[in-house]
Order: C-alpha cells, then sequence, then structure tokens
C-alpha cells in the first residue's frame, strides 16, 4: 500500500496510489468524458444485466414507482410541531407537504432518491431537493425499512443520532432542518461527498453559483470503470476489436490498492484533499483515507468502527494487511452476490466458503474450530469474524448494522472494554463477558496477539512518558498503514506539542515513518517532525533543533503527499487554536506554507485565524494574498470583508462582499454579512433586505433569522421579528443571544418593557 | 536379434544388429518395442525387448571401460553406427555428466583404458564422481534399459495412451526426428530426465508418429480457442505476469521457471481442447503430472488458453543446459532411493523442493528464476511465527491469497488434506519447531 513506491518517488505528483489509481492513462476527467451505463449496455449485455438488479444498479435514481420504497401514501409524519406529508401531488411528483405552525405550509419537491432500502445490517432510503442556492440538499425525512418508520438524524442539533420520528419531538429536532447537507463535496457546506450517486459534482460556476450535476443517483458502471465516452466512440468505430488499447482500463487486472482502491471511492471515509474528484481521476489527489483519523478517531485501537464508518475498516483486517484480499475476493462486482476468492459463486453472504477458500485448513474440520454444531448459525464464518455492528454514533433507534470488515477474532473481554457487543454476544446475550471469554479461553487457548501498534495502542496511557509511549506506539516495521497512521495521530495527542522538540527515540521512530511507504503516514510523520521543530528563529531554546529538512524532504514528495502534510499541520495549528494557543496555531500556518508557499487555502485558513484572534489588519494580507492566488473563492471575499469591517473599512468591506457577490450571487453568507455591515451603520432597511436574501438562499443560517429579527425590531415591526426570533432559537437552541432577543422580542410584544 | 560382443580396440562392447533399411514400410510396434519407448512412457508396449538386449550394469560392468562410456554417450551413433534397432539414442550430456555415468556404469577404480581426453575431463571436474553418476543414471533412466542393481527403473515420461488427442502431427513428427528437451528439469523436476535422440529415419517417424496419432481420449471434449483482441491478450498477458502462478514453472519470454514446458508456440504443439483441459484438471488428465489443477473459472480459463494458443512465439524446447544449475541439488534426494522418513518428504521433493531446495534452504534450482527468493522452510525462526494452519493455507490455497508470492501455486485442487497435512509436517521437520503457541494452544476437540 503506497501512495509512492519506496524509493520510486518523483518530485511531482504519480506513481502508485493507495485509493486507486487513475482508470487509464487519463488524469484530467470532465463531465463530457462519461458517456452513462446504458451506453455500454450493448456490448456488455450480461454485465449490464447483473447491474441493473443489483443494489448499485437499484442504489436511487429519479423518484418514481422503481425507486421510492418509503410510503408517499399522504400519511403524514407527527411532529409535536408540524406535520410532514409525504405524498405523491397530482402531477405524479413526490413531494413532501410541510405543515408548521406559525409558518406557511411549503412543498417540498422530491428531485432523488438515494438509497433502495437494500442493506441486510438497515436499509434506508433518503430524498434529495434542489436548493435556492444552487445545492441539491437532503431532506431529513428519511425511512428505514426495517423499522418500517420515517426517522431523522438529530445528529447536528439534539444530539440523539439518528431517531424514529415521533409525535413528541418537533421538527427541528432533525438536524438537517432546514436542509443543509448537500449533495456531492464541496466544502463551502456539510456534504456527503459524492458517493451518493456518480459522477455528482457541486462547483462554483463564477457568476451563476454553486451547479450540482450528477449522471445518476443509481452507482453507474463508470464509476468503478471511469470513463467511457473514448471508449465508446473508439470501440464504434472499430466493431472489430482489433485493438490493443480500448481507452479504458481493465479491472480484471488491477492489482490489491487498485482494486480496493475502486471501492473505497465511496466505501471509506475520506478526506478532502482537493474537490471536483470524477472516476477515473488519480484518487489521491482528491482523497484522503487515513486522514479521518485526526481529531474524533473513528475508528478503535484495533481498527474496528467507534462511531461510523464504511468498509474502510477492511485496511485493519488481517485478511488484507497479511494477505491480498480486496472487496471483489467476496463481493462480484456486477451483481454484487457473492462469490469466493476463486470467483465461485456462492449463495449468499453467510456462505464459508468466503472464508475458507483461502482459510482451507479450517474446512477439513469445521466443528474442531468453530465449537459450535456444524450447522448452526454459530458454525458460519462470518457470525464470528464477520458480525453486524449497530454503528454507534447512530445510536440504537435506527437499524444500521454493518458487518465488520476489520474480520476480527472475538475478544468479548476486550470488545466490552471497547463498548463493542462481542460477536459472542449476539446469539449469546445471556451470558456475561466473563463467561464468554472463559469459553474463547477454554476452546482456543491463547487468542491470536494484535500486532505491535495495535498492541501499543491498546496499552498505552496518557500517564506514560514520551519514550515509553514511542517504543510501544511507533513501530515503523510492523504492523498496518492505518494502525501506524493511529498510533502516530496517538501519540501526537499525547507528547507532541508546537515547536518542543522531540526525544531521541520518538524523533528515530517517527524519522524511519517519515520514509514510509504509505502515502498517508509519510505525510503525517513529516507534519509531525514539521511541527515539533522549532520555528524560524527559535533553534536551539528549550533545546530544540530542526527534526526535518523541509524544503529537502518536500522536494521529494509529490503534491498530494504535500497537501496531506500541510493538511496535518492545519488541523495542529485548530488544535492550538482550541487551547488558545495562537502563537503556535499561527507558526504551524506559517510552515504548512513553507511546504505549499502561496497556497490559497492555507492563507484563507491564516486569515481566519487572524480574524478569530482580533487581528485583521494581518488577516486582510492573508485573505488578499489567498486571493491572488485564487481569485474564486467567494468566501475569501466575504472573510476578507469581514477583516475589513473590523478594521475599520465598511466601504472596503461593501465591496468584498459585492465581489463575493459577483462570484456567486447565491452566496448567503455575503448577504448576511452586509446585512450586518447596514445593520451597524444603522441601514435598517438595508439589512432587512440583506438578510431576507440570505435566508431565502440558506434557510438555515439561524444567526441571519436572529439578526433579521433584531433588525425588524429596530424597524419596529415587533410581530414580524418574533418568528424570526423563534425560528433563531429553534435552529440554534443552545444560542444564548438568540435566547435573549428572542425573550425581549416576546416581551415586547406583549408590551413588557426590556 | 540378440545382441553380441564383439572387440572394438580392445575393449569389449555390445553391439545390435543392423538396422532396417529405409525403403522398408516398419511396422511401428516392431519398431516402439525394441526402442523402448515403454521404458519411460506409459501408454506404449513395455520395454522388457530393449532390456533383454541392452547391457546390464553391475555385475557386467567391469566388461566396460570408463573411457569407452565417456565417449560412446558423446555420439553413440559414430562409435557404433551399426547398433539399431536396440540402439543406444544419443543423449545431450554434458562432459561432466558423461564422465560421471562412466564412473557409476563402469564402477571402475582402477580405470582402464583411459585416454588423454578423459584425464582431461577428469582434471576438469574433479569433483564429479561416482555418486553423481547414479543420479543421473536414474534421472535419465538408464534404468529403463539397462538393468541395474541399485536403480530402479521408472516410466515417469508423459502417458502416450492420448497422444492423438494431445499433439499435433507435424510437431510430433519433428520432434521424434529431433527431441529438444519439453521440461529441462526432467518429468519429474529435478532429475533431469530429457528425452534423447534415436536417430530415426523419416520412414520409422511416420510409423511411430501415426501409431501415437491413433491414441486418442475418446471422451475429449471439443474445444476451440476464443479470437482475442490485442488488448484481451494483453489482459492475460498481465494476469499471467502479475497474478497467476503459472510463471512460477513455466517460461514464457525470459520470464519464468524451468520447471514446465515453455510457454510460447503451445499451439503447434499441442491440440488446443488438450491445452484447455489440462489448465483446468491436468491431474487427471496426466496422472503423475506435478501441475496443479486451477481453481479460475470457466471464463479465465478461456482467456489463458485462448492466449496461449494465439501468442506469438515459435515453439522451441529448452537446453538443458542453459541457465539450470549443473546438478540440481534437489535432485539428489529426488533420485535417492532411501526409504523416506516421513510421507511428507515425498511430496515435497517432488512438488516444494524445485523451488523451496531439497533441504527447504529456498534454493532449489528453480529458485533462480523467480521474481520473490521461496521462503526457507528450514528457516527455524522465521517459520516458527507461522501457524500450522496458515501453512496448510499456503499449500492449498497458494502464495498471493497470504499476500507472498504469486508465483507459489495452489495444490489444493491436486493434493488430498492428507497430503497436505502431511507436507506441513514435514516442513516443521525441515524448521524443527513449531507454530507459534497461540496458534497450538487450547485446541481441543469437543
Amino acid at each position: 500500500m503506497s501512495l509512492l513506491a519506496c524509493g520510486d518517488r518523483p518530485a511531482s505528483a504519480g506513481g502508485t496510489v493507495m485509493g486507486g489509481g487513475p482508470d487509464g492513462p487519463q488524469v484530467e476527467v470532465v463531465r463530457s468524458d462519461f458517456a452513462g451505463s446504458e451506453s455500454c449496455r450493448g456490448c456488455h449485455a450480461d454485465q449490464y444485466a447483473e447491474w441493473a438488479g443489483s443494489t448499485h444498479g437499484r442504489a436511487g435514481g429519479e423518484p418514481g414507482p422503481e425507486t421510492v420504497v418509503a410510503p408517499f401514501d399522504g400519511t403524514p409524519i407527527v411532529f409535536a410541531d408540524a406535520a410532514v406529508i409525504p405524498r405523491v401531488d397530482s402531477s405524479g411528483r413526490h413531494v413532501f407537504e410541510v405543515r408548521q405552525s406559525g409558518v406557511a405550509a411549503r412543498t417540498v419537491q422530491v428531485d432523488g432518491v438515494i438509497g433502495g432500502g437494500h442493506m441486510l445490517g438497515g436499509g434506508t432510503q433518503g430524498f434529495v431537493a434542489h436548493a435556492a442556492d444552487g445545492t441539491v440538499r437532503f431532506l431529513p425525512f428519511d425511512y428505514s425499512l426495517q423499522l418500517g418508520d420515517w426517522f431523522c438524524n438529530t445528529g447536528t442539533r439534539a444530539q440523539r443520532g439518528w431517531v424514529p420520528i415521533t409525535a413528541d419531538m418537533s421538527l427541528a429536532d432533525c438536524g438537517d432542518w432546514p436542509p443543509a447537507r448537500i449533495l456531492g463535496t464541496y466544502s463551502r457546506y456539510a456534504n456527503c461527498q459524492s458517493c451518493h450517486g456518480s459522477q455528482i459534482t457541486t462547483r462554483l460556476e463564477p457568476g451563476t453559483g454553486a451547479v450540482t450535476r450528477w449522471a445518476s443517483l443509481d452507482i453507474n458502471c463508470e464509476s468503478c470503470h471511469g470513463p467511457a465516452r473514448g471508449h465508446v466512440e473508439l470501440m464504434t468505430a472499430n466493431p472489430a476489436s482489433d485493438l490493443a488499447e480500448i481507452a479504458m482500463v481493465s479491472r480484471v487486472t488491477d492489482g490489491v490498492e487498485e482494486s480496493l482502491g475502486v471501492c473505497f471511492r465511496c466505501h471509506a471515509l475520506k478526506d478532502v484533499v482537493a474537490e471536483g474528484y470524477l472516476p477515473g481521476a488519480p484518487f489521491d489527489d482528491h482523497y484522503a483515507l487515513k486522514l479521518p483519523v485526526l481529531g474524533d478517531d473513528p475508528y478503535l485501537p484495533d481498527g474496528r468502527v467507534k462511531t461510523f464508518a464504511y468498509q474502510g475498516t477492511h485496511l485493519s483486517s488481517s485478511c488484507y494487511v497479511d494477505g491480498n484480499m480486496t472487496c471483489v475476493s467476496c463481493h462480484e462486482p456486477h451483481g454484487l452476490g457473492y462469490w469466493d476468492v476463486n470467483r465461485t459463486p456462492l449463495a449468499d453472504e453467510t456462505d464459508d466458503r468466503q472464508c475458507t477458500a483461502c482459510h482451507a485448513a479450517k474446512a477439513t474440520s469445521p466443528e474442531a474450530h468453530t465449537f459450535h454444531a456444524p450447522e448452526s448459525p454459530g458454525s458460519r464464518c462470518v457470525s464470528c469474524h464477520m458480525p453486524y455492528q449497530q454503528h454507534p454514533e447512530v445510536g440504537d433507534g435506527v437499524p444500521f448494522a454493518r458487518s465488520d470488515h476489520t474480520i476480527p477474532i472475538p475478544r468479548p473481554a476486550l470488545d466490552a472494554r471497547l463498548g463493542l457487543v462481542s460477536a459472542c454476544r449476539v446469539c449469546h446475550g445471556d451470558i456475561g463477558e466473563i463467561g464468554l471469554q472463559a469459553s474463547v479461553d477454554e476452546w482456543w487457548g491463547a487468542t491470536k496477539p494484535h500486532d505491535p501498534v495495535t498492541a501499543g495502542l491498546l496499552a498505552v496511557t496518557d500517564a506514560m512518558g514520551e519514550d515509553l509511549a514511542a517504543r510501544m506506539l511507533l513501530h515503523p516495521a510492523d504492523g498496518a498503514f492505518m494502525a501506524q497512521f493511529q498510533a502516530l495521530v496517538r501519540f501526537v495527542g499525547g507528547w507532541v506539542r508546537p515547536g518542543a522538540g522531540l526525544g531521541d527515540e520518538a524523533a528515530a521512530r517517527i524519522g524511519e515513518l517519515a520514509a514510509s511507504d504509505d502515502g498517508d503516514v509519510r505525510a503525517l510523520a513529516l507534519a509531525v517532525l514539521h511541527a515539533a521543530s522549532p520555528g524560524p528563529g527559535q533553534e536551539g531554546q528549550g533545546g530544540t533543533a530542526p527534526l526535518l529538512d523541509v524544503a529537502a524532504a518536500a522536494a521529494l514528495e509529490p503534491e498530494a503527499v504535500l497537501r496531506r502534510w500541510t493538511m496535518v499541520l492545519g488541523f495542529l495549528s485548530d488544535e492550538a487554536l482550541a487551547r488558545g494557543e495562537t502563537g503556535p496555531a499561527e507558526a504551524l500556518l506559517e510552515k504548512a506554507l513553507a511546504v505549499l508557499p502561496g497556497d490559497p487555502a492555507i492563507l484563507r485558513a491564516l486569515g481566519l485565524l487572524h480574524n478569530q484572534s482580533g487581528n485583521p489588519r494581518s488577516a486582510i494580507r492573508a485573505f488578499a494574498a489567498s486571493l491572488a492566488a485564487d481569485p474564486t473563492q467567494p468566501l475569501v471575499h466575504v472573510n476578507l470583508g469581514i477583516a475589513r469591517a473590523a478594521a475599520g473599512e465598511p466601504a472596503a468591506a461593501i465591496r468584498e462582499y459585492e465581489a463575493a457577490i459577483a462570484l456567486n450571487p447565491r452566496e448567503p453568507l455575503a448577504y448576511f454579512n452586509l446585512g450586518n455591515l447596514y445593520l451597524r451603520s444603522d441601514n435598517v432597511a438595508g439589512a432587512i433586505q440583506a438578510y431576507e436574501r440570505a435566508l431565502a438562499l440558506a434557510p438555515e443560517l439561524a444567526r441571519a433569522e436572529l439578526n433579521l429579527a433584531i433588525a425588524l425590531a429596530r424597524a419596529g415591526r415587533i410581530q414580524e421579528a418574533l418568528p424570526h426570533g423563534r425560528r433563531a432559537v429553534e435552529f440554534a437552541p443552545g444560542d444564548a443571544t438568540a435566547r435573549r432577543v428572542l425573550s425581549d422580542l416576546e416581551a415586547a410584544a406583549n408590551g413588557t418593557p426590556q | 536379434m540378440l545382441a553380441r560382443i564383439v572387440p572394438v580396440a580392445g575393449i569389449l562392447v555390445l553391439a545390435g544388429a543392423e538396422r532396417a533399411s529405409a525403403q522398408e514400410a516398419p511396422d511401428a510396434r516392431s519398431l516402439i518395442e525394441p526402442l523402448g519407448c515403454g521404458a519411460c512412457h506409459a501408454g506404449v508396449p513395455g520395454a522388457e525387448a530393449v532390456r533383454s538386449v541392452a547391457p546390464a550394469f553391475g555385475d557386467g560392468a567391469a566388461l566396460l571401460a570408463p573411457a569407452y562410456i565417456f565417449h560412446y554417450m558423446e555420439d553413440p551413433q559414430s562409435v557404433r553406427p551399426d547398433i539399431a534397432p536396440a540402439r543406444m539414442p544419443r543423449y545431450e550430456l554434458s562432459e561432466r555428466e558423461r564422465l560421471a555415468l562412466a564412473l557409476f556404469v563402469t564402477n571402475d577404480r582402477e580405470l582402464r583404458g583411459v585416454d588423454d581426453a578423459f584425464r582431461a575431463a577428469q582434471g576438469r571436474h574433479p569433483d564429479a564422481g561416482r555418486s553423481e553418476g547414479r543420479i543421473l543414471f536414474e534421472a535419465l533412466n538408464c534404468a529403463g534399459c539397462h538393468v541395474n542393481p541399485e536403480v530402479a527403473p521408472h516410466q515417469t515420461a508423459p502417458d502416450l495412451s492420448v497422444e492423438g488427442s494431445r499433439v499435433h502431427e507435424d510437431w510430433l513428427a519433428g520432434y521424434l526426428e529431433d527431441p529438444v528437451a519439453i521440461r529441462p528439469a526432467g518429468p519429474v523436476p529435478g532429475r533431469g530426465g530429457r528425452m534423447p535422440d534415436f536417430r530415426l529415419e523419416p520412414a520409422e517417424v511416420a510409423a511411430i508418429a501415426g501409431f501415437l496419432l491413433a491414441q486418442t481420449a475418446p471422451e475429449a471434449p471439443p474445444w476451440e480457442p476464443t479470437a482475442l483482441s490485442p488488448f484481451a491478450m494483453s489482459k492475460a498477458e498481465a494476469l499471467l505476469r502479475d497474478r497467476w502462478s503459472c510463471l512460477g514453472c513455466h517460461q514464457l519470454g525470459e520470464d519464468g521457471g524451468r520447471i514446465g514446458p515453455r510457454l510460447e508456440g503451445i499451439v503447434q504443439r499441442l491440440v488446443p481442447a488438450y491445452v484447455r483441459a489440462l489448465i483446468h484438471d491436468p491431474v487427471h488428465l496426466a496422472p503423475g503430472t506435478v501441475m496443479p489443477g486451477s481453481l479460475e473459472q470457466p471464463d479465465r480459463l478461456d482467456l489463458i488458453a485462448s492466449y496461449l494458443l494465439q501468442r506469438e512465439g515459435e515453439w522451441s524446447g529448452t537446453d538443458p543446459l542453459a541457465g539450470m544449475p549443473a546438478l540440481p541439488s534437489s535432485a539428489a534426494r529426488a533420485t535417492d532411493t532411501a526409504p523416506l522418513e516421513h510421507a511428507g518428504e515425498a511430496v515435497y521433493t517432488v512438488r516444494c523442493a524445485p523451488c523451496h531446495g531439497i533441504q527447504g534452504d529456498g534454493d532449489g534450482f528453480n529458485a533462480p528464476f523467480l521474481p520473490v527468493s521461496p521462503t526457507q522452510h528450514s528457516d527455524s525462526a522465521a517459520m516458527s511465527l507461522r501457524p500450522d494452519d496458515t501453512l496448510y493455507d499456503g499449500i492449498h490455497g497458494g502464495g498471493w491469497i497470504l499476500g507472498k508470492s504469486h508465483r507459489m501455486p495452489a495444490f489444493g485442487p491436486s493434493l488430498d488434506d492428507g497430503q497436505i497435512r502431511s507436507l506441513v509436517a514435514y516442513i516443521r521437520i525441515l524448521c524443527n519447531c513449531q507454530g507459534p503457541a497461540w496458534s497450538r494452544d487450547g485446541r481441543r476437540e469437543r
């Protein structure tokens, strides 16, 4: 697994990639390169037929009887403060009619269906609709097939996970009301990346605003095979098929990493390195699979799901780390049925031959290994090694269990310590972990030990010294790359401070990791050495010395690694800022600029830091530099406007907001900040108008509701202000200012002086 | 006609009868029997006839002088042009091999009749001795014709009973006329045996080929290769290079092992249906072969067979003396007739030792031709980290599933559970170790 093969690193991007390389020689991919699944059907009829019946082929689409499994029968979804009626209107359109007290009824047309409720451990279906700002947004009304009921995600507001909708809930308990998460990878918004459909892009089109496009909302042929238009044209022109190159790569010849990379385009958590990915482009230039570990690690020390993840946990499985297992070792990729590693078709997901085609020794005498009756569920390999685990972040309200793709060995005592339901307990819920562990010990004796990295992650404690922690966690020659990444993140969290240097043991081990074959690990290690080094002019202070020749190291790395390196430094900067360490936070961003000089994203982050730390002059310089590097950043104009306003330059601020609007006429934050400026300058009418425009584009902007309420109140329009004040509280229940303003408004409306 | 003893240059030698006239229409059976084809091949008449005329070695060894054997084996016909039909075929033997064989078959400690050439050869190969000659004697199956009290004959060359369903007529005729080594390491890997040149006349070739081609497999299913596009050809080539184990044993271009036949020009040698069937199930098609069956699905079997049958390149044999160790170290054990100490040893010697070495040192004769060095089964420290089940799985499923070399084939289709377990047990003998404790502790039958 490598971003680039060790010892074979060109100074520019390229080489072997984790997460899938380009689908052929083409690296610049545009929408017009795609032909659609129907164009594949004529020549590849068998594969098309299998795909069409698969969960990929039926993953979603335009709303209609073929795609919608949720009941759009007019039965209301009842909230305490609203009723939402899913129905098919007289035009045959699927709509949600939202009736809420104090608010005009509105009808939301469903523009896309996401999912078909296919997943065994909890299949769901969601819906998207076009929003006024050009984005396409997830509606908060999801349907669970297993539950037979509507549910919503309260994660961003009520924080109760996914819950069935009940009559004691308010509509705003659903975190996505008003709809906020968008379809497509676009960091301007909370987004679900580009996996709920095919060739989904959401991009800024200067002068127009955000534009979302997709080929289809199923998972089409080109999602895996890459763009096919060139192939179709070539083969149409050469029906004799006597070509050596067919403008498309064969997935049959994929290596392990390439094969996994195709599936991990969607079936893995990933951080965005650069937006605009389309299948066929170098995946690593756009996404990083291990960077989600930074911060609230979604994985447990042994790689299992701690919060919410996908099948990318396979990277922590012994079958991958010690073998060559890929997704298509078990999953037939067209029909998405099951087969074994030799492509022998299997009946279903419980067929032992998924495992015994490789683990043949276990098949010779299964009962000697399973200690369960041969035909019992406990004798199935997947019962013990791939149990369905309800993902913790979802909560227990809605079935969303996914088969554990780390393929662990049952360790009931450890499972309990990690807060997991052990595979044993799935069937033997009447036995405690101690009893279950006793059976495991009796039957199998000592269990296969974890690799040293995972063992270190499980054993290390914050109280340990740096050297001991380094020896426990950092094993450059052992363990899976995912575990190495997790361990280094753990080490950074506990024992690394910006500019404070490293002990010899840690420095040596991290130095070795900085030469890892894996690009994510390498980038993290480089960033840690860089972060721990003293800043310019600080060498020798407190015994610190540079741990890295930044220029020399950066010259060896492709841009994909350099970007990861700066993303890590950016993360560490955020952490420092959260601790109130503004200086170190700034120093870390300056270091990032040493890696990618003039990078607009780093300059933008630097400007935000200065804005946040009350240094508008520095912020202005950083934002201006960012815009010089990339002038198509409406939000940087907005932030530059904020900085200029803070610096006492309202006219200049207005020019920046207007520049943002020129780039994106549907940028709500430009109008919102314009409103703020107007409000501060007592241009109440202008402020009201600006806030109303902001809210028309982004109804979820609670602060715009609040400020509009304030502006209306200042205009003496108390009754008009009240609903906005209420929505400000409804959408941001933790906002004390909003509560106070609402209280004042209600008092004013009641004639009580405040 | 019985052989007779005649004096030649003061040395007693054997002579055969006058050979049949080229103008006579030879009867294939009357050729095959005295040629002794059945000494090495099943599916043809046995070797009794030739054994009755070929001189035995052992008691009669003293009748021959080492130097005579040394020269005779270089080109029997030049020494004795009149020894048909019970004639001594010509082997492509190196000087060292001839020296070692001469010392073994004559058992002459005084080295009578030694000439300058013999002495010079001894000077060049001072360590080539009788024991090496004995190995060669068995490898070349000399005992198939020449009775020897120390070495038993073996019939390990390809079964000819279905030759008509196996090879093309043109190829067979050319091969009989001018045989070259197809399996440079021998029909049993490591033995080094090879088809000798019988110096057949065209009429004899035609007769024997006709006889052999008439021997067909009645139930052989028809199969024709799919016409592959250049793209499909490149796909198959990539799979052969990067995923399948074929090139662990077979050479293709400059890549690949030396255990099996080269893969170029198969279309000129083999019948397509046989190629397809052989890839799928060699164990039943060619009993005794070390080639394991494939676990691949029919479409992939079609792809690889079609590729091999359409790949450009002329068929050619392999010079067994080029690029191969002078004498495979594994041959020492492969030809040892001493009782095996362990059931797994026999299987190991034939199927594993060519790459992993006879002692498990990773130094089998095929190892230099592999991109990844074979595991050293004698490495106690490394092997003690691998559970028995992992060894079993690797033997059964091949190296790829374990993240090891994909050139290590899956023997699951050709070895039964008992054979694989015996191999695991034998590997434990080689490493003098056990699997890790966690893989052994606590396991008990319920």
